[in-house]
């Protein structure tokens, strides 16, 4: 049996290789904290465009209007809110690659469209978590959301036959126990000192 | 030589890091499916010295209750101060009036499956908790292991001269369609 486990095993890794190592990245990028779109320092693409404010539409609707106009690449429905200070009504649209934020100048019928565009190691942090949950109706955003949770199981089969493997085949060889043992003691310690 | 030393690298790093995998993958999951986390909550009141600053009405109610966390969230009112604690597993929101002293805690626990999903979101060496910081320590541990397997693999299967045929065309499928769809969303 190990002899097929062992060959799954290797099937398994050399399909995930690529999203494996997306999933390692994201976890150095996040812990170095390296600059969001926010924090990097770069001023945004900036754009005035015209657009006609129809009459009785809820924040929310305007918001996927202005959405229909803009068409963000890659991007979910809007995050809508309005500026605390000047009450104009802002529509958030994020996406692997950042943020596009439209901001509704109604007295003079315009969207002011600014573009945030993130780092490859931010968008590869952004790609990460970009999962089967994520509401859109991008073809590219999909197809990806669902090579990650193949990724993600993928992941799971393999860090449990790879545990298999090493426990029956490499018994003899102490350090495997040790380094179970100490991983796992290491693991609980951590856990309750968060908790 | 090489291949002995990265194979013992390959299996040593993947069991010293299985419980990490197996907890963000299976808050993965959690995550990617929408699977609810239940939620406990629990309010009770407290009374503290009357007109403190925020972070010392925090630092107060953590002595005097033992919460430890993460401070956050903090509004400041004329009538009212709020602020909430987090940590792994709970979140304390307070609710605190400085005229009188009197505070109002109302805790959320999550669960096991709360507790695995903040654990994934856990990052950053800039928590006042150092268990918090500690943590995010071993995530950067994990991510260098689960970078390292990744490569010592690629290099095994190579040398297995029965896979080469088989593998060759599953890495090259994995990495037409990732590096093509990561290309596309780049765009």
């Amino acid at each position: 049996m190990n002899h097929w486990i062992r060959k799954l095993h290797i099937y398994a890794g050399l399909l995930n290789f690529s999203v494996l190592m997306v999933f390692g990245i994201a976890g150095m990028v996040v812990t170095f904290d390296a600059p969001d779109i926010f924090h990097a320092g770069d001023e945004p693409r900036v754009e005035v465009r015209p657009f006609s404010y129809p009459d009785g539409l809820s924040d929310k609707e305007l918001g996927a209007q202005i959405g229909q106009k803009l068409q963000p690449p890659h991007a979910g429905p809007p995050n809508v809110h309005r500026d605390p200070i000047n009450h104009q009504l802002i529509a958030d649209f994020y996406s692997v690659n950042g943020l596009v934020r439209a901001r509704a100048l109604e007295q003079s019928n315009q969207l002011r469209v600014e573009t945030f565009r993130n780092s490859v190691w931010r968008f590869l942090d952004n790609a990460h978590a970009t999962t089967i949950a994520e509401q859109t109706s991008d073809s590219g955003v999909r197809a990806w959301a669902w090579y990650t949770e193949f990724s993600i199981w993928s992941l799971i089969f393999m860090a449990v036959s790879g545990a298999w493997l090493g426990l029956t085949e490499r018994q003899r060889f102490r350090w495997t126990n040790v380094s179970l043992a100490t991983g796992c003691a290491v693991f609980a310690a951590f856990y309750l000192l968060t908790k | 030589m090489i291949y002995k030393l990265l194979r013992n690298i390959h299996l040593l790093a993947g069991l010293f890091a299985l419980p990490a995998l197996l907890t963000y993958a299976v808050s993965s999951v959690q995550m990617a499916h929408r699977i609810r986390i239940p939620q406990n909550v629990t309010e009770e009141d407290a009374t503290l010295a009357p007109g403190l600053a925020p972070r010392a009405a925090a630092l107060q109610l953590m002595a005097q209750q033992g919460f430890s966390g993460d401070l956050g969230g903090v509004l400041t009112t004329p009538a009212q101060t709020t602020f909430s604690i987090t940590r792994v597993g709970s979140r304390y929101q307070v609710g605190y009036d400085p005229g009188s002293g009197r505070a109002h805690v109302k805790r959320t626990d999550t669960g096991i499956l709360g507790e695995l999903n903040r654990l994934h979101h856990l990052h950053g060496l800039h928590h006042e908790n150092r268990a918090m910081n500690a943590w995010a320590v071993m995530l950067a541990a994990v991510s260098l292991i689960l970078l390292t397997i990744g490569v010592t693999g690629i290099y095994m299967w190579f040398k297995l001269q029965r896979e080469r045929v088989i593998g060759a065309i599953l890495l090259s499928v994995n990495l037409i369609i990732s590096i093509g769809l990561l290309t596309f969303l780049r765009s």
